[in-house]
C-alpha cells in the first residue's frame, strides 16, 4: 500500500512537473517580441483593415497602417506618432488571443482534442511532432544503450585490469576522447564520408548514434560514476557477508548496480535530447531537433511548445521510470515513507 | 582556532590547503596545473583580442602566378589557403587564422562570465534557502521550481529562446550582443538546477554541524549563518568548481551554436571557434584549419574540466 502511494505521489509530481514546464515557456514566449499573442503577419494581413489596424517596424515602433503592402518586401506607409513614414513592417498587431484562451483552450484543448492546430508551413503540428519523434527518440534511447553498455563493459574491464598504470592511462584516453564535442566528432565523420544524402542510412544512424555516445563527455562521465559506484559497492558490508556466506555476489550487487543505471541514465537523457540537434542538423534527420530549429528560425511558438511538451515530457518520464525503479528496488525508501520520514 | 572556527575554509585551513596543493611539487595535482595554464592562457588570448579588430584584419591576396608557355594565369584561392607569413595560414574569410583564434575568444568570453554570474546567483540563492528552510513550503516550491527548469534539455531551451526573440527582430545576423547575452541568461538559468542541488547538498549537511549550532546558540541571524558561516566560509570551493566547468560548458554551447549557423550563433563573419572549425571544408581531418580551432576548444573544456574536478576533490570538505 505504502508502495502504490508513493508511486502515486511521483506520477502527481511528473504531471505537475509536465504542466509546469509547458506554463513557463508559454509564459516567456508571451513577454517576448513573437508571442502568439500578437498575431504576425501571416496571421493578418488579409484581414488588416486601412486606419485601423495597427502594424509595427519593430518590437517598439508601431502605428497605423497607411497603405496596405504590394509584395515583398512588406514596405507600407504607417503612421507612427502622427507622422507618415514608409518602412518594411515585421508584424500586423492584430487582437491575437488571450494567454488564458491560448494557452488552456487552444494548446491543452487541442491536445486532448488532438488538434492543436497549423505550423507556419501549414502542416499539422501534433502530426510533425510525431514524425520527429519516431526518428528522434530511437536514436536517443539507441545511443543510451550503447553508451551504458559500453561504460558496464569498461568498468568491468577495468576492475579486472591487475595493472594500475594502464588502468589510468585507459581511464585518462577515454576521458579526454570523451570531452571531445559531438559537432566536432560529427563534421570528423561526415568528412570521413558520412555524407548527408538527403535520406536516414543506417549508417548515418550509426554514426548519430557514435558520435552522441562519445562525445560531450557522455562516455567518460558515466565510465567515471559505474567504477565509482562498483567500488563503493563492493566494499559495503553486506556484499561482503554474502561472499563470506558463499552467496552469489553478483545477485547481490545487482539491484545495488541498478540504481545508479538509472540514475544516470536519466540524468543523460536531457543531455542527449539536446545533442541530437547537431547531428540531425549535420545529417538532415526529420526529427525533433531539426524540427526544433527549424520553428526556432521562424518563431513558431505552436510548435515550439508543442516540441518542448513532448521533449520535457520524455525527460520527466525517465525520470518518473527511475523514481518508481528506486522505490521498487530500494526498500528503505519503502520503510522511510512507513515511518512517516 | 581550527578551520571550522571563525575563519572557516576560506581563513587559514583554505590557505594551507592552497598552498599544500599548488605549490608542492613533489605532491601537485597535475590537474589543477593544466587547468591553471588552460585558464591563463585564455585571459591572455582575451587581453591581446582587445587590440585585435576584425573588420581591420589584414586579408590575405594571393599573388597570381603564371606558368608554361603560354603564360596561363593561375588563381589561388585566399580562403584557408597555407599562405606565407600567415602563421596557421589563412580562415575562410581570407585573414589570418591564428589572430582570428585569438579574436574568437572575445565572443564568448564575456558572455561566459555573465552566464556564471546569473548561475551562481540564482543557484546558490536557491539552494541555499531550500537547504537552509528544510522541510518548509519554500523548499518544496523552489525544488520543484528547479526540476521543471531541470527538465528543458538546455541547448534546446536555448535554441527556442534565441529563435523565438531573433527570429521577431528585423535584422537577426546584426544582433549579435544581444543574441549571446540571451545564449548567456538562459545557459545560465539552464544551469541554474545542477549549482542550486550542490548548494542545497552541503547547506543542509551543515545544518548540524557544531559551529552552526553553536552560531544560533549566539543568537546569530539567519541572514549571518546562511550568508557567513555556511556559503562563504564553505560553500566557496562548490561554487569555483561550478564557475569552471559552466565556463566550459559555455565554450561548447556557444561553439555548438555557432557550428549551426548564424541564426542561432554567431554570423560566419564574426570569428568564433565553432565556425572555424566548419568554416574550410576541406575533407580532411589533418588540415591546420580543422586542428587548431578543434584542439582551443576541447584543450579548454579539458582544461576547465579538470580545473573544476581538483578544486572539488582538494578544496571540499568532506570530497577529500
Amino acid at each position: 500500500m505504502k508502495t502504490i502511494w508513493l508511486i502515486g505521489q511521483k506520477v502527481a509530481h511528473f504531471l505537475a512537473v509536465l504542466f509546469l514546464s509547458s506554463f513557463l515557456l508559454v509564459c516567456f514566449l508571451w513577454v517576448s517580441p513573437g508571442s502568439p499573442g500578437r498575431p504576425r503577419e501571416a496571421v493578418g494581413w488579409d484581414s488588416a483593415t486601412l486606419g485601423v489596424t495597427e502594424v509595427c517596424v519593430d518590437s517598439k515602433r508601431c502605428g497605423v497602417l497607411q497603405s496596405m503592402p504590394d509584395g515583398a518586401p512588406r514596405a507600407v506607409d504607417v503612421l507612427v506618432r502622427g507622422e507618415v513614414v514608409r518602412e518594411r513592417v515585421e508584424y500586423v498587431k492584430l487582437p491575437g488571443p488571450t494567454f488564458t484562451e491560448w494557452f488552456s483552450v487552444g494548446f491543452w484543448g487541442g491536445l486532448f482534442r488532438w488538434d492543436v492546430g497549423e505550423t507556419y508551413g501549414g502542416d499539422d503540428v501534433l502530426e510533425v511532432v510525431v514524425d520527429g519523434s519516431k526518428h528522434t527518440l530511437p536514436i536517443v534511447f539507441g545511443t543510451l544503450a550503447v553508451a551504458v553498455f559500453l561504460s558496464l563493459l569498461l568498468t568491468a574491464f577495468l576492475t579486472w585490469l591487475p595493472f594500475p598504470a594502464a588502468r589510468g592511462t585507459i581511464r585518462t584516453v577515454v576521458l579526454v576522447l570523451s570531452i571531445t564535442p559531438v559537432f566536432i566528432l560529427a563534421f570528423a565523420l561526415q568528412s570521413q564520408g558520412v555524407l548527408n544524402t538527403g535520406t536516414v542510412t543506417p549508417l548515418v544512424l550509426v554514426a548519430c548514434v557514435a558520435a552522441l555516445c562519445i562525445g560531450d563527455s557522455n562516455l567518460g562521465e558515466m565510465l567515471l560514476q559505474f567504477e565509482n559506484e562498483y567500488r563503493t559497492l563492493k566494499s559495503r558490508d553486506y556484499i561482503h557477508a554474502a561472499r563470506l556466506r558463499g552467496a552469489s555476489e553478483f545477485k547481490h550487487m545487482l539491484p545495488g548496480l541498478l540504481l545508479p543505471i538509472s540514475s544516470v541514465s536519466a540524468s543523460k537523457v536531457a543531455f542527449l535530447l539536446g545533442a541530437v540537434v547537431i547531428v540531425e542538423f549535420l545529417w538532415g534527420v526529420p526529427g525533433l531537433g531539426d524540427a526544433s530549429l527549424d520553428a526556432a528560425e521562424k518563431g513558431d511558438a505552436l510548435l515550439l511548445v508543442t516540441l518542448t511538451l513532448l521533449i520535457t515530457g520524455v525527460v520527466a518520464l525517465v525520470a518518473l521510470v527511475r523514481d518508481v525503479l528506486e522505490i521498487l528496488i530500494d526498500p528503505r525508501l519503502r520503510r522511510s515513507a512507513e515511518d512517516g520520514g | 582556532m581550527s578551520d571550522d572556527g571563525r575563519f572557516g575554509r576560506l581563513g587559514r585551513g583554505f590557505r594551507r590547503d592552497l598552498f599544500d596543493t599548488v605549490f608542492r611539487w613533489k605532491e601537485a595535482d597535475y590537474r589543477l596545473w593544466i587547468g591553471g595554464i588552460v585558464v591563463l592562457g585564455l585571459m591572455v588570448m582575451r587581453l591581446v583580442a582587445i587590440g585585435l579588430d576584425v573588420d581591420k584584419m589584414e586579408i590575405y591576396i594571393p599573388r597570381e602566378s603564371t606558368t608554361g608557355f603560354s603564360s596561363r594565369t593561375v588563381r589561388v584561392s585566399p580562403n584557408c589557403a597555407d599562405a606565407p607569413g600567415y602563421l596557421l595560414g589563412t580562415d575562410h574569410n581570407a585573414r589570418s587564422l591564428a589572430q582570428t583564434l585569438v579574436e574568437a575568444t572575445e565572443t564568448f568570453f564575456d558572455p561566459a562570465l555573465l552566464c556564471c554570474a546569473i548561475a551562481i546567483f540564482l543557484g546558490t540563492l536557491l539552494g541555499a534557502l531550500a537547504g537552509y528552510f528544510r522541510g518548509g513550503a519554500l523548499e518544496s516550491v523552489i525544488k520543484l521550481f528547479l526540476t521543471v527548469v531541470a527538465s528543458y534539455p538546455r541547448l534546446i531551451l536555448v535554441i527556442v529562446a534565441v529563435g523565438i526573440f531573433t527570429a521577431s527582430l528585423y535584422d537577426p545576423g546584426g544582433n549579435m550582443g544581444l543574441r549571446l547575452a540571451m545564449i548567456a541568461a538562459f545557459l545560465g538559468l539552464a544551469y541554474v538546477p545542477v549549482l542550486a542541488l550542490a548548494i542545497y547538498q552541503k547547506v543542509g549537511s551543515f545544518q548540524r554541524e557544531q559551529f552552526v549550532e553553536a552560531a544560533r546558540a549566539h543568537g546569530l541571524s539567519h541572514r549571518r549563518i546562511l550568508g557567513y558561516h555556511i556559503l562563504w566560509a564553505n560553500c566557496v570551493p562548490v561554487i569555483a568548481r561550478h564557475f569552471f566547468y559552466l565556463f566550459g560548458y559555455f565554450i561548447l554551447v556557444e561553439t555548438s551554436l555557432s557550428f549551426l549557423g548564424g541564426t542561432y550563433g554567431v554570423p560566419a563573419s564574426v570569428p568564433s571557434w565553432g565556425n572555424l572549425v566548419t568554416g574550410c571544408d576541406k575533407g580532411s581531418l589533418l588540415a591546420v584549419q580543422f586542428i587548431a580551432p578543434a584542439f582551443c576548444i576541447v584543450t579548454s573544456i579539458l582544461g576547465l574540466s579538470f580545473l573544476g574536478d581538483a578544486i572539488g576533490e582538494h578544496f571540499e570538505r568532506g570530497r577529500r
